[in-house]
């Protein structure tokens, strides 16, 4: 599975939306059964999964599911390169 | 400071000390490899009215990876870094309980994890801290820095039960 299955596989779990039903331009604050201490916890998830560190502002400056998925990729190819 | 200091001495942290009138007096046990406080505070740890202040959210954090690294290895540390996110606030006049655990250790620090929840299990805050651990040869090294009465006491700490263990 590559890593921008791996982040829907996370987020479906967390917000219990089936993967298929969630694409890259679905905006987090549309999904169903959203809110801070879930968007938290996908993060605590994605950074243990990873082995990466997001920073505190994804929180908020994060709109959609693609720029999620990107920021975890950018993360990953800086982890892979140190 | 841990209550490693509570045994023999009169310790006065912020945290945990149970005399400290204006101090958190966290009081922890332990459930397998993980410790736990509970805590409720009132208006005098306001920001917004109702609201704990987040600096005092961090202090419970903090004291509860730190009470979690001193009892599970009977030996004293300084916080090094401490990360703190946010979920919701922590309400005034309401129980909350907090907990963590080790992560990851070696013979110079210790990785903990913690977090803040409500009577509900929902999360308030997560904390993920890294401690260096002041064990004797520690505290032979960086006994410049450090106040000889202060190592001292650090020295008869370590090794020792805290009390409630």
């Amino acid at each position: 599975m590559d890593i921008r299955a791996r982040v829907c596989a996370i987020i479906s779990k967390q917000l219990s939306v089936p993967e298929g039903e969630l694409a890259p331009d679905q905006h987090f604050r549309a999904l169903p059964n959203v809110d801070s201490m879930r968007i938290l916890q996908i993060i605590l998830e994605t950074e243990k999964a990873f082995d990466i560190e997001i920073d505190d502002d994804a929180t908020f400056r994060l709109q959609t599911i693609g720029e999620f998925q990107d920021l975890v990729e950018r993360l990953c190819r800086q982890g892979a390169a140190t | 400071m841990p209550d490693s200091m509570t045994a023999d001495t009169e310790s006065n942290c912020f945290g945990c000390a149970p005399r400290n009138p204006i101090g958190l007096r966290l009081d922890f046990e332990r459930h397998g490899d993980v410790f736990t406080t509970r805590v409720k505070l009132g208006a005098d740890y306001e920001s917004f009215p109702g609201v704990v202040h987040g600096g005092i959210v961090a202090s419970i954090l903090d004291e509860t990876l730190a009470q979690a690294v001193y009892r599970s290895g009977r030996v004293s540390a300084f916080t090094t870094g401490l990360r703190i996110r946010y979920a919701r606030p922590m309400e005034t006049g309401t129980e909350h309980t907090a907990w963590a655990e080790i992560v990851k250790r070696d013979e110079i620090s210790v990785r903990a994890t913690g977090r803040l929840e409500t009577g509900d299990g929902e999360t308030v805050a997560v904390a993920d801290g890294t401690f260096y651990l002041l064990t004797d040869e520690a505290l032979g090294q960086n006994s410049q820095r450090i106040p000889a009465e202060l190592i001292k006491v650090l020295r008869s700490a370590n090794g020792s039960a805290p009390q409630g263990d």
